[in-house]
């Protein structure tokens, strides 16, 4: 349709060259962005062991190193185990939680969701430190169960968020028409509630597996030498080491979230990345 | 009709036949307003009554205690008292104003799922959803999804889902409200059929006047909470009780009388504030006999007023005044009049285009007595 | 049958009305919260609680409930880490706000098939990890880096080391990891305004940038709020992007706990420093809670 407008004023709004030059500084923008994300890509293949321009030559000797350093794979695996782990058990108790808010008209609802909501707000580190201390009062030192514990507690409002926001945008009525046709409330909720959120659910769940696998603020207070998680690993790597398998791990992990985010494209269906 | 079921098992319901719905003594109160005062309201096996009124009157309230519960008073279907029966086992069908269809579902899974809900498998289960996707027309699009179809479409789905279970009371909230106007009368029409044909018992909660008139068998006007009249179309307009609700439906012209006492054929005899004029009157609520000396209102409809040219020299025939403006609306006109002593001018509806008098002209405004109601206020 | 009329008040359209009615419906019982506000309780609210309690009585403390506190706010050394930490947040909000505003405006009202694929660009980043990102900036920005390549190239001489190995690349870094924040904040409010709104405005006689200025500016300004205030409290947390860029020329309060931490053991200190910041986040969110339910006010 075209817009009523022909004064040649507003025609600049729409094209002209303030637009032009709008647009190549977007495409210029997101390039920078990429930039960063794509050069560790490429020096992953250096043939040299020092990071540096140009390159000359393709190696894969650096991913074969990540190989054989087993710190590396061994704390991608722990890490792998510990983003499912957490991020299922929040979901279970973040779903829930989320229908209930939703639709909850005390004023104390309002409350509870800013709550819920708040770990995402507060830095990490001052949660990883609280945690630290406060667990090991308990007798839960560093470890697994502790990794667990704080990753699930930072992965409910992730999840919480996207299910919320979603399943406010739910008319009640068609739950009610379920209802009327005869639904009883666990009918009304897996027949009709959860087909219709399903797509928050799962993008919440995907990005609360991926912040939590690279999730380095709060991990750190609790890995110890049997249990490390891939973000503190490749950072004292960085520190005391700082050759190119850095970057190849970088990279592996990269091809990791992308994998994540294409089978559950497939799986799932192009929906579940919109909600994000 | 069911005879004396008390307990009803978890996947009985309520089976078809028309049954009545009594309403009695229900009141249901949000914060501290009283959305509905107590109310009584009977409808017979396969009637269908409109809810009639403004936002806010209660209507759709009412129609949601049918489907849920009140804070005070008894629902009945049949001689089942249904208060506290759950919802999902009342046995009801229900279209709600935005469809409400599951959009994950084929409309053919729509259809389906009271069904479903009832435990009707197989075969069954489809012959009877196809026979009902029949009869809205449906038939081709039994596997496409919500968001495929028009509103209109989408609209016939949400009742033939309702009606497929064979419901014994149908519940319609503003079904038609998101149609435009060509479709909402076609709908108007098929639905009114359908509920003829399979006889189930209805409430029709509308603020279209023209509607609750087109479909009803009675229609019951509410206005902030209570039930003011209810009665059939036909006599609701001719005969309302009350300014509102002549107001409500159509238009009418309002002048403020004194009454005189009453003739020889038990009508009213009033005289108009405002210009003295000697007229007589039919009360709208047939129960009342206003004393003389009382305060009252006449109500006059528009396409009752008739008028033609004022003769000069002779008498007045009627009403005295002068044609102020003559608009075109298609089938008929619409021509206002202003009167010495009325501060609103006085409207009337002519079919007949241009005839009759001209913009300026003086004219006598006529109407017969038996469309001069006499109202309380 | 009543038919009596009421005269209480006069009949008015009660729009609220509609809504009210369907209060009583819900899928989910109350009770279903139980779990996660439990599972927070425990795990978040209290531990954050003791670590509080912790600096307020623990070793020096015992003596002096505020010593700690009152130690970052007087000694210059840590009232200055303070300093720091609030002013890098500041220069990094603004100029996030500065690189992404046409970022967003350009995504709101412009682009149509090329929607989704920015929208991809600016979150995949999201989904790397933080030291993978900040790795590369530090390729672009070394002494042997990219930007020197290039510049060489051009024979232009290379970016001096004190400006590479400092502020200036710990800048970059935080802003390249915020920037879709601020993006993704201003966007859909942008989207929401109306394209008639600004039309009008033109219609009326307002150039492009009068328009832009009078009339989508003051109507994005929530997504401005949002934006801004997000990306000063995770600015605030950040400490890799310093670790990994500063060479330790940038000092922020969580690098400075990260040190405590990692060198001197000092729980309580660290405690009471995570605290500044945790209480500098909560600032930070009544602000923006002020600032929205201002200016949703009706003017």
């Amino acid at each position: 349709m075209s817009s009523p407008i022909a004064s040649p004023r507003a025609s600049n709004l729409r094209t002209g060259r303030a637009s032009r030059m709008l647009e190549v500084y977007v495409w210029v923008f997101l390039f920078l962005i990429a930039l960063p994300i794509l050069l560790v890509s490429v020096i992953s293949f250096s043939p040299t062991p020092f990071l540096s321009f140009p390159m000359q030559d393709f190696s894969l000797r650096w991913y074969g190193r990540v190989f054989e350093y087993e710190p590396f794979l061994q704390s991608l695996w722990t890490s792998v185990e510990l983003a499912t782990a957490s991020t299922l058990v929040a979901s279970i108790v973040a779903v829930p939680c989320a229908l209930a808010l939703a639709r909850s008209q005390a004023g104390a609802a309002e409350w509870v969701t800013v709550f819920l909501l708040s770990p995402i707000s507060i830095p990490g580190i001052v949660l990883g430190f609280a945690l630290l201390y406060y667990l090991s009062n308990l007798s839960v030192g560093p470890g697994f169960l502790a990794l667990f514990l704080a990753h699930t507690v930072i992965a409910i409002p992730y999840i919480s968020r996207t299910v919320l926001s979603v399943y406010r945008t739910v008319p009640r009525s068609i739950e009610e028409s379920a209802v009327i046709l005869g639904a009883s409330r666990t009918e009304t909720i897996f027949l009709i509630t959860l087909p219709q959120i399903r797509y928050a659910i799962y993008s919440g769940t995907l990005f609360a597996f991926l912040i939590s696998l690279d999730n380095l603020p709060i991990s750190f207070f609790f890995s110890t030498a049997q249990t490390n998680v891939l973000p503190v690993v490749m950072m004292s790597y960085l520190q005391n080491q700082y050759d190119p398998s850095i970057a190849a791990i970088a990279t592996i992990q990269m091809l990791f979230a992308v994998i994540a985010l294409v089978l559950g494209e497939k799986l799932l269906g192009i929906g579940a990345l919109k909600s994000i | 009709m069911i005879a004396g079921i008390k307990t009803l098992s978890p996947k009985t319901v309520l089976r078809s036949g028309a049954l009545p719905v009594s309403i009695s003594g229900v009141s249901k109160q949000y914060g501290d307003t009283m959305a509905l005062q107590p109310l009584d309201l009977e409808v017979a096996a396969g009637e269908l009554v409109s809810l009639l009124g403004p936002s806010g009157c209660g209507k759709t309230t009412t129609l949601r205690i049918v489907a849920g519960s009140p804070d005070s008073g008894t629902i009945r279907f049949g001689t089942q008292d249904v208060t506290n029966v759950q919802p999902n086992r009342r046995g009801l069908g229900m279209v709600f104003q935005s469809y409400s269809l599951f959009p994950h579902m084929t409309v053919e899974e729509n259809v389906a799922f009271g069904l479903r809900m009832r435990g009707v498998e197989g075969a069954e289960r489809s012959r009877r959803v196809a026979q009902m996707l029949d009869i809205v027309h449906l038939a081709s699009f039994a596997k496409r999804f919500p968001a495929q179809m028009s509103g209109g479409q989408q609209q016939r789905v949400a009742l033939a889902r309702a009606l497929v279970t064979n419901p014994s009371v149908l519940l319609l909230d503003e079904p038609l409200a998101a149609l435009d106007k060509n479709l909402r009368e076609q709908m108007q029409f098929e639905i009114r059929d359908i509920q003829r044909r399979l006889g189930i018992t209805t409430l029709l909660v509308t603020h279209d006047q023209e509607e609750a008139l087109t479909m009803s068998d009675r229609v019951a006007v509410m206005c902030e909470g209570s039930l003011l009249q209810i009665g059939t179309p036909g006599s609701i307009y001719t005969r309302p009780r009350s300014r509102f609700v002549s107001a409500f439906l159509g238009t009418s012209n309002l002048f403020s009388v004194m009454t005189l006492g009453t003739d020889d054929r038990g009508r009213i005899v009033v005289r108009l504030d405002a210009s003295g004029l000697v007229t007589s009157a039919v009360p709208g609520d047939p129960a009342w006999t206003p004393s003389p000396g009382k305060a009252c209102v006449l109500a006059i409809r528009p396409e009752k007023l008739s008028f033609r040219r004022h003769e000069v020299g002779e008498s007045p025939q009627g009403m005295l005044a002068t044609m102020r403006q003559r608009v075109f609306r298609g089938s008929y006109e619409v021509c206002e009049f202003a009167v010495e002593g009325l501060k609103s001018p006085v409207v009337a509806y002519t079919p007949e285009s241009g005839a009759g008098a001209l913009e300026g002209d003086l004219v006598d405004l006529a109407w017969h007595e038996d469309n001069a109601v006499l109202l309380a206020d | 049958m009543s038919s009596a009329v009421q005269h209480t008040h006069a009949s008015v359209d009660r729009p609220g009305r509609k809504t009210r009615s369907r209060r009583d419906y819900a899928v989910a019982l109350p009770v279903w919260a139980a779990p996660a506000i439990a599972a927070l309780t425990l795990l978040f609210a209290v531990p954050l609680a003791h670590n509080a309690w912790q600096s307020l009585t623990k070793e020096e403390a015992t003596a002096d409930a505020f010593f700690y506190y009152r130690k970052i706010i007087s000694d210059p050394y840590y009232r200055g880490v303070l300093f720091e930490t609030l002013s890098v947040s500041f220069i990094v909000t603004v100029l996030c706000l500065l690189l992404s505003y046409p970022v967003a405006y350009y995504l709101a009202r412009h682009a149509r098939r090329s929607r989704s694929a920015i929208l991809f660009l600016l979150v995949a980043p999201l989904l790397t990890s933080v030291i993978m990102r900040t790795l590369g900036i530090r390729l672009i920005l070394a002494k042997q880096g990219l930007l020197n390549a290039l510049l060489d190239t051009v024979s232009l001489g290379p970016i001096p080391p004190s400006l590479l190995n400092g502020p200036f690349s710990v800048y970059v870094g935080i802003i390249h990891v915020l920037i879709p924040f601020m993006v993704l904040s201003i966007t859909p409010v942008i989207q929401r305004i109306e394209p008639a709104i600004e039309e009008s405005a033109v219609i009326l006689g307002a150039g492009a940038l009068r328009t832009f200025w009078h009339v989508t500016l003051p109507l994005s300004r929530e997504g401005i709020y949002t934006g801004c205030i997000l990306v000063f409290m995770m600015s605030n947390g950040s400490f890799i992007t310093q670790l990994m860029l500063g060479a330790g020329k940038v000092v922020t309060m969580p690098v400075l706990i990260f040190q405590q931490f990692n060198v001197t053991q000092d729980t309580a200190f660290a405690g009471a420093m995570g605290n500044m910041l945790l209480i500098m986040t909560i600032v930070c969110l009544a602000i923006q809670s002020l600032l929205i339910s201002r200016s949703r006010r009706p003017q």
